[in-house]
């Protein structure tokens, strides 16, 4: 293919045309000269099948965070490549900079760095490396077809890892935590059922917690001291389905409206870490109509890095989630009584058909916590009433859906309830903490 | 964070679901439809080449007595005058018909389809001892003159042996006349199929006899036997000389192209002064105002638009698709809702979802549980916000709202009951979370 030389070049010598006697003849000749000139021109431009290409570079990064991917390439051919090289990501890699121009000897190689601001969640893949090779003279160049580039790119691709903005909250949980377990100074004993040590009583201590027997013993007064039961398990199961790409949050107020799926990833997230602390074994599943995800948190250290690798491809299908699959892999991977937390929807339907007939089951093994988003938009659209903007009936009548489905919401939650299952129904900013304060107050109540 | 560590193997993310990959092959396409493309040429090259072979009746030289081409009469006009035939030759139909007046007289038409719709009704009117010649007519001009149809049509014209007791066939031998094929219609159900006039060479020549004072008129289906080309060929000399010379006067209509229609206000037809005059002009003149390197800038400004094209065209590499994951707008079921609502006019529906939530916030606040009865709960709640009881009663549990303007009153009312009781201004607690 030709460049912009080509068109310059013709187009000056068309000025000599009444120079010439025969302009017809002088015409013909130009077209040969410039296409033979751009023939010979393509021919002797670098060989494209010469190259040698291979990457390396970061292979995570949190989302809004930057990347760079280093593409190496190698000119194995006898000639000196010009021209430019088209490293293509997928548009939300954010893949800059798009193109970037070559010069490479025989026996050479280049590091062409890419930098990449994704602005997704998941997989972000490398998709094909273009090479333009230009002739000597510049006036044609050569480039690989789409086909052979798809071939003879190397591979890459970049894992954007979820933002967790609920780690804000982890030094206050932490904190918590260390209250519950009595580790630092405060008023009562450690809390927690589990029997810890002995120690010699000062005084603050309990009278309660003084161990007589222990104290007669000894020539001084022994209290026993206590720690939150350990080794308890934790399981996340986040529901894939249609309702987790239902986006929670205002848009208009200036706020990022996220999939219910990120808050819950958020959330999942903050627990585990959480219970990875307080000395819990915590496992997580990702769950539609089948198992998309599933992570087996043996080690407690590195469970977190683990646990947001896995979960950031998970995507939301549009698919109505099988609560009966969820219960029957929680049913058969956990032996032990554990804490199951369903991160889900309070949606009547996709409640009420699939996962109450299942939940009897589960909840007369574990302890189970449903958590839902709530949509803030809802709450004001009750409120909204009578003070909007627009046709009164619109605003009543948007009130009014909003209200109904309120009272729906409440409706699941109660007979979620009723099967001794604890909810957290929370608007999205304060759902990660909410539910790491449920799984807390369980315990330190010594009922995990 | 720059790691290159591979994922634990604990974690098993299920793979995304992806259609099934395109497999294309490369040569199957190809293979598929050369044969028949090279068939398709083949046949689109026959068609042509026929076409160009076969001379058409707008042509000037078609079958014209004074023509030598090859699609001229000149030899067969020569032939009958040596034959002792006096031939008129007519170039309008006018003419034709005048002249043709005259008894005894045979009237050559060799592009029956130029003569119009009259004036074959004139034709018609000849006296009755006339011979008309058609060679080749139409479907219509046939049907209306003779009643018979083209049966079938060769591409080329074919050698026919007579098979029939006309004096001129029999006489000529094999000619080379096969190419349309006339016949009578077929009959309608249960009616015995008629044969019109003498069919020879197959059907390919048919003479229907004067009936009713009729001309007599012979169908020729192919114009070969005339044609300069071909005459010497066969009997096609003798068939040809035949036909046309069964009468002592020979009229020629060597017309080639439609005449215009008469005016109707029965004047004499004047030729028409608008028809332009059908000659090639053969140079624009614009084309000598200009020198001629101007026209060769012309052309190759065209190709530098056409290079520039080509500079621009060529991206480098193509775009690149992505999947996007699925969204679904928030609160969409909930504004879903409110406009049925609003389309099915739900204000019964409406209402009461707004009690049913004032009720779940109220009776907390009175004390009261979700399962007291409905005059306790009028009472305690009128108590509450220093209301009438009756009124208390039609705000919560009232009846359906008949218009739009009442489910506005009754939101309202409902409203500032709640905010009585709950202690509440309605503009503070809009800006509560």
């Amino acid at each position: 293919m030709i460049t912009w030389r080509p068109v310059v070049v013709f187009g000056v010598l068309l000025l000599t045309l009444p120079l010439w006697p025969l302009p017809w003849l002088g015409l013909l000749l130009y077209i040969v000269l410039v296409g033979v000139a751009c023939l010979a021109d393509a021919m002797m431009a670098a060989p494209l099948d010469r190259l040698t290409m291979w990457r390396s570079g970061d292979k995570m990064v949190r989302l809004t965070g930057t990347a760079t991917v280093t593409l190496h390439v190698r000119n194995d051919g006898p000639r000196t490549l010009h021209g430019a090289l088209h490293d293509s990501w997928v548009p939300s890699a954010g893949a800059t900079p798009a193109s970037h121009p070559v010069t490479l000897p025989p026996g050479k190689a280049r590091e062409l760095v890419t930098t990449l601001t994704p602005t997704r969640r998941g997989d972000r893949p490398a998709v094909r490396v273009t090479v333009r090779s230009h002739g000597p003279m510049r006036l044609a160049y050569r480039q690989t077809p789409r086909a052979r580039a798809d071939k003879v790119s190397p591979p890459w691709t970049l894992r954007v890892l979820p933002r967790f903005d609920s780690r804000r909250h982890l030094s206050e949980k932490y904190s918590r935590l260390r209250v519950l377990e009595g580790a630092v100074a405060a008023r009562g004993r450690g809390r927690g059922s589990e029997f810890d040590s002995l120690r010699e009583y000062v005084i603050g201590d309990d009278i309660r917690s003084i161990d007589w027997r222990a104290s007669a013993r000894r020539e001084s007064v022994i209290v026993k001291t206590w720690r939150p039961e350990r080794d308890r398990r934790v399981v996340c199961v986040l529901d894939t389905g249609r309702t987790s790409a239902v986006q929670v949050g205002d848009t208009n107020g200036g706020g990022l409206a996220e999939p219910r799926l990120d808050a819950a990833i958020d959330a999942a997230l903050l627990l585990s870490a959480v219970a990875a602390r307080a000395g819990d074994r915590v496992d997580a599943l990702a769950v539609d109509t089948e198992v998309r995800a599933v992570i087996e948190g043996g080690a407690r250290r590195g469970l977190l890095p683990k646990l947001v690798r896995a979960l950031a491809p998970l995507e939301p299908a549009l698919v109505e989630t099988d609560f009966g699959l969820v219960v029957a892999e929680v049913l058969k991977r956990e032996a032990k009584r554990a804490l199951v937390v369903i991160f889900t929807s309070l949606e009547p339907g996709a409640i009420a058909e699939s996962l109450l007939p299942a939940l009897p089951q589960l909840a007369s093994r574990h302890k189970v916590i449903v958590a839902a988003v709530s949509d803030p938009v809802i709450a004001r659209m009750r409120t909204r009433r009578g003070y909007g903007d627009g046709d009164p009936m619109d605003v009543a009548y948007q009130a009014a859906a909003a209200e109904k489905s309120l009272v729906e919401r409440r409706r699941v939650a109660a007979s979620l309830v009723r099967y001794g299952v604890e909810v957290v129904d929370q608007p999205a900013d304060v759902f990660a903490s909410k539910v790491t304060d449920a799984y807390l107050a369980l315990k330190a109540s010594g009922r995990l | 964070m720059t790691t290159t560590t591979p994922p634990p193997e604990t974690v098993e993310a299920a793979p995304a679901a992806k259609g099934p990959v395109k497999k294309k092959s490369r040569w199957s396409k190809p293979r598929l439809i050369t044969p028949y493309a090279v068939v398709f040429l083949l046949a689109i090259l026959t068609v042509i080449a026929v076409s160009v072979e076969t001379p058409s009746p707008g042509d000037e030289d078609y079958l014209s007595p004074t023509a030598t081409s090859d699609f001229g009469g000149s030899v067969l006009a020569q032939r009958l005058t040596e034959r002792g035939i006096a031939t008129t030759v007519a170039t309008n139909v006018a003419d034709a018909l005048a002249a043709a007046g005259r008894p005894n007289t045979t009237l050559f038409v060799p592009a029956p389809d130029f003569v119009r719709a009259d004036q074959l009704l004139e034709m018609s009117y000849l006296p009755e001892g006339t011979r008309i010649v058609l060679v080749r007519p139409g479907a219509f001009r046939l049907m209306a003159l003779t009643g018979l149809q083209v049966a079938d049509s060769r591409i080329a014209t074919g050698l026919a042996e007579p098979g029939c007791n006309v004096p001129e066939a029999a006489a000529a031998g094999p000619a080379e006349v096969f190419r349309d094929r006339y016949a009578a219609p077929d009959p309608p159900k249960g009616m015995q199929p008629v044969t019109i006039g003498v069919p020879c060479y197959d059907g390919s020549m048919v003479t229907v006899p004067s009936v009713e004072e009729m001309p007599e008129i012979v169908v020729v289906g192919a114009a070969d036997p005339f044609d300069n080309a071909r005459i010497n060929a066969a009997g096609n000399s003798e068939l040809a000389v035949g036909m046309l010379a069964t009468r002592p006067n020979l009229v020629w209509l060597d017309m080639h192209a439609s005449e215009p229609p008469p005016k109707y206000d029965g004047e004499e037809q004047e030729p028409d002064p608008y028809v332009p005059p059908k000659a090639s002009s053969p140079e624009n003149p614009l084309y000598k105002a200009f020198p001629a390197w101007m026209w060769a800038a012309l052309i190759g400004l065209l190709i530098v638009f056409a290079l520039a094209a080509l500079a621009r065209g060529r991206r480098l590499g193509p775009p690149v698709v992505e999947p996007l994951p699925v969204q679904v707008p928030a609160a969409e079921t909930v504004y879903g809702r409110a406009r049925l609502y609003r389309r099915g006019d739900g204000r019964e529906a409406a209402l009461s979802a707004m009690r049913d939530g004032a009720l779940h916030r109220i009776l907390p606040a009175v004390g009261l549980s979700s399962k007291a009865d409905l005059g306790q709960i009028v009472e305690t709640v009128a108590a509450r916000a220093g209301r009438d009881r009756q009124q208390v009663r039609m705000i919560l549990f009232g009846p359906p709202p008949g218009s739009d303007q009442d489910l506005l009153n009754s939101i309202h009312a409902l409203d500032s009951l709640e905010h009585a009781v709950l202690g509440e201004r309605p503009h503070e607690r809009r800006h509560r979370r």
